[in-house]
């Protein structure tokens, strides 16, 4: 529930050593560098950051080019996430970049210069196939070259030009006698006659759009029919060597994909380490970086940089440090199995230091949640399954995803179990020692399926029970939150308030449906509230007056604690008037927020309604039957998975991360981040 | 929106644009470059590296962003008008270069007629181009938009000389045309309005104290001046006119809305690139404004393209700092960064 513990440190050293420190707090790994927004770069970590750059950015662009992709969902599934990492051995961060360097330069030469004689031949191959509409035909209209340039009181262009100016080059020669050809999509050819006279304003027009006058190309024989035997020749050994090129490229790519993706990976890390640390002070000899670790290393610490000027200090407390201090990051401390459940967390964003990290509460919560809205045997089993595979094939981010829906799948799986539902069957349908399960929700009499209404009331009444903890919990958290932060007078005029609030209006609430939803026997009833089972007079003689004095501390709490000067001075009437637009909210928020829990049994019955309709398929032939019945247990599988999901997220994040949990903080970065495709090992010095 | 909203995102946040000015060489800048979204706009350039270059394909950048927001966008008519502005740019080149007598290979090299191809119309430039003096290239110009203010603008260069006559009226037509797209389609549109407003204010503001400072007469200087007026009212304008000098006239414009703009210099000529300069800025601020307040795609659109114009002025002005070994600090002195 509480984030590691984090200590500040300030190391000063000598510029030369900014390499080195560099180096060294990446062996240290749990450092978070603060970076340092106004100082200039340091001109060598500069230098060094541009190297990795140019690496990364080559990389990217051959990436590119081919295609190259990472391992996607589809793929880690079906052919599993296995990363032959590649081994790096270095000194330092400037060795690492210079074998990056030795092992990138010749690769990236390499598949540059093949793809740069592709690019080219593909432009040579559309060159050749729109001369060769050109000669074809300037020999079907028996056009001779020599003779239109031999004319005396005319003069005639003949050009081949790019289609896309076709349009402009007619518009800006919109008084001439102007013929146009489509050779290929790209490629045109035009024909212009002009009077001798008007050929400089021509040409400086052909000019601007870059057409010059038809030629033989000098390669080729000034002959017609030689050239364009030579351009057919040209052609095909320009396409045979095109499909060699990229069968190079192809095997290449095969090759080396995991080096490339490596190299990528190691060039993007040196770049954000340098980045990081790269703005080190204003001084002129001396170089200063600072950031935080977790105090249980302070030891390993101080021994690590004991050579340089250390400075370590205690993170304070929010409420002790100056207003305009910068916030420390937020280490979470989770177990690895608690951490599956971190991206719930995350949706809402990170716990400041000073907060609590909810991630334990939603590891117990969320699945519960899941289970019960997803709630059948099968589907449950199948989730798990699911869950399993993600886990092994998957890669560290998919790993947790496996993690939540095993979990999900298992508690799935009991309440299909107590529900006695598989696949939308009854459990005792096959096996006849289960014929009773906990909580019959659905009937089966002579082949006809219903709800057991009685069922129905109980799974909305668990529902809104759970709801009811679960918002408790929230209150909870949101007293003990203020109470941790120091700030007594808003715990005691509006978070404890609140708190009791809602346990005694649920009990009230209790009473109220105990003396059969009237006002009238609230005092003298002595039937059992539901739950509790205490008597109506006696719960509500506890709960009422309970009730009303935590609604009078709310109105008037913080007016009180203006007078006695304990809160901020404001307005007293404001203060009143606010006072008692939040009773207001309060109470319509704690109605809207518990009765919202209701959709977990609601969903639990649309998933079961919609396998009931489904399973009508069984009276269907057997071969159109089995397949409907895979296809789309599988089809509402996927959706309510979905909607089960994103119910489950919103009852976290609306309903009860709003009473306690801010997310404004933001996550600690280790040094060196946590690499996919490669791993370095420092040497020894 | 999405589009317009996608350009803004893409802007560069101000450690990338400091680390470029960090550059060692324009190589450095090209390779940064190649790691941000401007990959494809600096592909192109080939070696040797000049800032010129550079700013040769922001600019192409710029018009390409402008294209594709004009074809998405819906009413697009204020866009349409804003995109006059690269061809009025080329036209201001050829036409001034004709005035000068240059070679059309020395005009031709300052000319890239990349916004024209965008949309299929360099036959103007190109026309324009083919003429052999400035009366004929005035002549083929006369059925363009620029018509009418290019004919003015021969008749005043020929009393003055100062072929930056061109460059007001050329101005003229262009704000003109824009204004004519804002009075069909955006007029009740304010944050449209804020944009449009300051642009024309800008326009008639600067076209007075450049045709006091060429001592133009009052009857030639509204000759230059385009209406409906916004905050620089048709009365400052009457007197800045009427103004004894050009610094006078500046005073006047010291009592308007625009008083925050100007810094009085000793040289007026100075003075008046600082008024410039103040109006791009507060343009520039102005175009934040949709992106808080608006929903409809058009004014968005605007403010994307004037953020994005922003954002090449200043790469342009790194790559030419980064070019000429000027320091961090004096780079980022003349970069704009809005927050």
């Amino acid at each position: 529930m509480v984030v590691q513990k984090l200590m500040k440190a300030t190391l000063v050293s000598p510029r030369n050593e900014l390499s080195q420190i560099t180096t060294e707090l990446s062996r240290f790994d749990m450092f978070h560098v603060i970076r340092e927004g106004n100082s200039q770069s340091d001109p060598n970590l500069n230098d060094l950051a541009l190297r990795a750059f140019k690496i990364l950015i080559n990389m990217e662009e051959i990436h590119k080019e081919l295609g190259i992709k990472e391992i996607g969902l589809i793929d880690t599934l079906t052919k599993g996430n296995k990363v032959e990492k590649e081994k790096f051995k270095a000194k330092d961060w400037k060795d690492f970049i210079e074998k990056l360097e030795a092992d990138a330069n010749p690769l990236i030469n390499d598949l540059q210069s093949l793809l740069s004689e592709k690019r080219n031949l593909q432009n040579q191959i559309v060159e050749n196939k729109s001369l060769k509409k050109a000669f074809s035909m300037l020999a079907d209209l028996s056009v001779d070259l020599d003779i239109l340039r031999s004319l005396k009181q005319f003069h005639v262009f003949f050009s081949v030009f790019s289609t896309k100016d076709l349009i402009e080059v007619r518009n800006s020669l919109s008084d001439d006698i102007f013929i146009s050809v489509k050779l290929t999509p790209e490629r045109s050819a035009l024909f212009i006659a002009i009077s001798v006279t008007e050929y400089d304003r021509v040409e400086k027009i052909l000019r601007s759009f870059e057409i010059k006058p038809f030629e033989i190309p000098e390669r080729l024989p000034q002959n017609l029919i030689e050239a364009q035997n030579v351009v057919n020749q040209d052609l095909d050994r320009q396409i045979i060597r095109l499909n060699e090129i990229t069968s190079t490229i192809s095997t290449k790519v095969e090759k080396s994909t995991q080096k490339m993706h490596s190299i990528r990976e190691g060039a993007q890390t040196v770049h954000e380490v340098f980045t990081g640390v790269k703005k080190a002070g204003d001084l002129q000899h001396f170089a200063v970086v600072s950031g935080y670790f977790p105090k249980k290393n302070i030891i390993d610490f101080k021994k690590k940089f004991s050579k340089w000027i250390t400075l370590i200090e205690d993170v304070k407390h929010e409420e002790e440090k100056e207003e305009n201090s910068s916030n420390e990051p937020t280490l979470m401390k989770n177990f690895p199995f608690i951490r599956a459940f971190e991206p719930i967390t995350l949706n809402k964003g990170p716990p400041k230091y000073s907060d609590v990290d909810p991630t334990p509460l939603i590891m117990l919560t969320f699945p519960v949640f899941y289970g019960i809205m997803f709630g059948d045997l099968g589907h449950g089993m199948i989730l798990s399954l699911f869950g399993i595979l993600l886990y092994i094939r998957g890669n560290n981010p998919t790993k947790k995803w496996g993690v939540m829906l095993t979990v999900s799948g298992i508690t799935a799986s009991i309440v299909g179990f107590s529900i006695g539902e598989v696949f939308g069957f009854a459990i005792g349908d096959i096996i006849p020692s289960l014929q009773h399960p906990l909580l019959e929700i659905v009937e089966r009499h002579h082949g006809v399926t219903s709800f057991n209404k009685e069922a129905v009331t109980t799974i909305l009444q668990i529902s809104i029970i759970l709801g009811i903890f679960h918002l408790t919990l929230g209150f909870g958290l949101d007293v003990y939150k203020t109470i941790r932060e120091k700030e007594y007078v808003e715990a005691f005029v509006d978070k404890i308030p609140t708190f009791i609030m809602y346990i005694f209006g649920v009990i009230f609430a209790l009473a109220f449906l105990g003396a059969g939803n009237n006002f009238d026997g609230l005092l003298t009833m002595q039937n059992p509230i539901p739950l509790l089972g205490i008597p109506v007079a006696q719960a509500t003689l506890i709960s009422l007056p309970i009730f009303v004095i935590a609604t009078i501390i709310l109105i008037f709490g913080k007016p009180v604690a203006i007078i006695l000067k304990k809160a901020p001075k404001e307005s007293l009437a404001m203060s009143l008037i606010m006072g008692l637009v939040e009773f207001i909210i309060r109470i319509v928020e704690f109605l809207a927020n518990t009765m919202s829990y209701a959709r977990l049994g609601v969903l639990l019955l649309v998933h079961a309604a919609l396998l009931m309709v489904l399973n009508r398929a069984v009276s269907l032939p057997i071969f159109v039957a089995i397949p409907m019945l895979i296809i789309f247990n599988v089809l509402v599988m996927m959706l309510e998975g979905l909607i089960v999901y994103i119910q489950d997220i919103r009852l976290h994040l609306y309903e009860w991360f709003t009473k306690f949990y801010e997310g404004t903080g933001f996550i600690f970065q280790k040094m060196k981040p946590e690499p996919t495709y490669f791993d370095l090992e420092w040497e020894e010095k | 929106m999405v589009k317009s909203f996608a350009s803004r995102g893409n802007l560069l946040d101000s450690s990338t644009i400091e680390g470029l000015a960090e550059s060692k060489n324009l190589d450095d800048m090209l390779v940064k470059l190649r790691g941000t979204v401007y990959v494809d706009v600096v592909s192109s350039i080939e070696p040797p590296l000049t800032s010129n270059k550079f700013e040769m394909s922001f600019h192409r950048h710029l018009s390409q962003i402008h294209h594709k927001l004009m074809n998405v966008t819906p009413k697009n008519e204020i866009l349409t008008a804003y995109y006059l502005k690269y061809i009025a740019s080329n036209l201001k080149i050829l036409l001034k270069g004709r005035a000068q007598n240059k070679s059309d290979e020395e005009i031709s090299k300052h000319l890239d007629m990349y916004a024209e191809e965008l949309i299929g119309r360099r036959d103007l430039i190109v026309k324009a181009l083919s003429a052999e003096n400035i009366e004929q290239t005035i002549t083929l110009l006369k059925k363009s938009e620029f018509g009418e203010n290019v004919i003015s603008a021969l008749d005043i260069y020929k009393k003055t000389s100062e072929f930056q006559i061109f460059d007001i009226f050329i101005d003229k037509a262009y704000f003109d045309y824009i204004l004519s797209a804002y009075k069909l389609k955006n007029k009740d549109d304010n944050r449209i309005r804020d944009i449009v407003s300051v642009d024309i204010d800008a326009y008639n503001g600067l076209a007075v104290l450049r045709g006091k400072l060429w001592n133009l007469g009052s009857s030639e200087i509204k000759k230059f001046l385009i209406s409906p007026f916004f905050d620089l009212t048709e009365r400052n304008l009457k007197a800045m006119i009427d103004a004894e000098s050009v610094a006078e006239s500046i005073e006047i414009l010291k009592g308007t809305v625009y008083h925050k703009i100007i810094l009085t210099k000793e040289n007026v000529a100075e003075s008046i690139l600082g008024i410039e300069d103040g109006f791009q800025l507060m343009g520039y601020r102005r175009a934040f404004n949709p992106f808080l307040w608006d929903i409809d795609g058009t004014s968005i659109a605007l403010g994307a393209i004037k953020l994005t114009e922003l954002e090449m002025r200043n790469l342009s002005i790194i790559a030419f700092g980064v070019e000429h070994h000027l320091g961090v600090k004096d780079i980022m002195s003349k970069i704009i960064f809005l927050k």
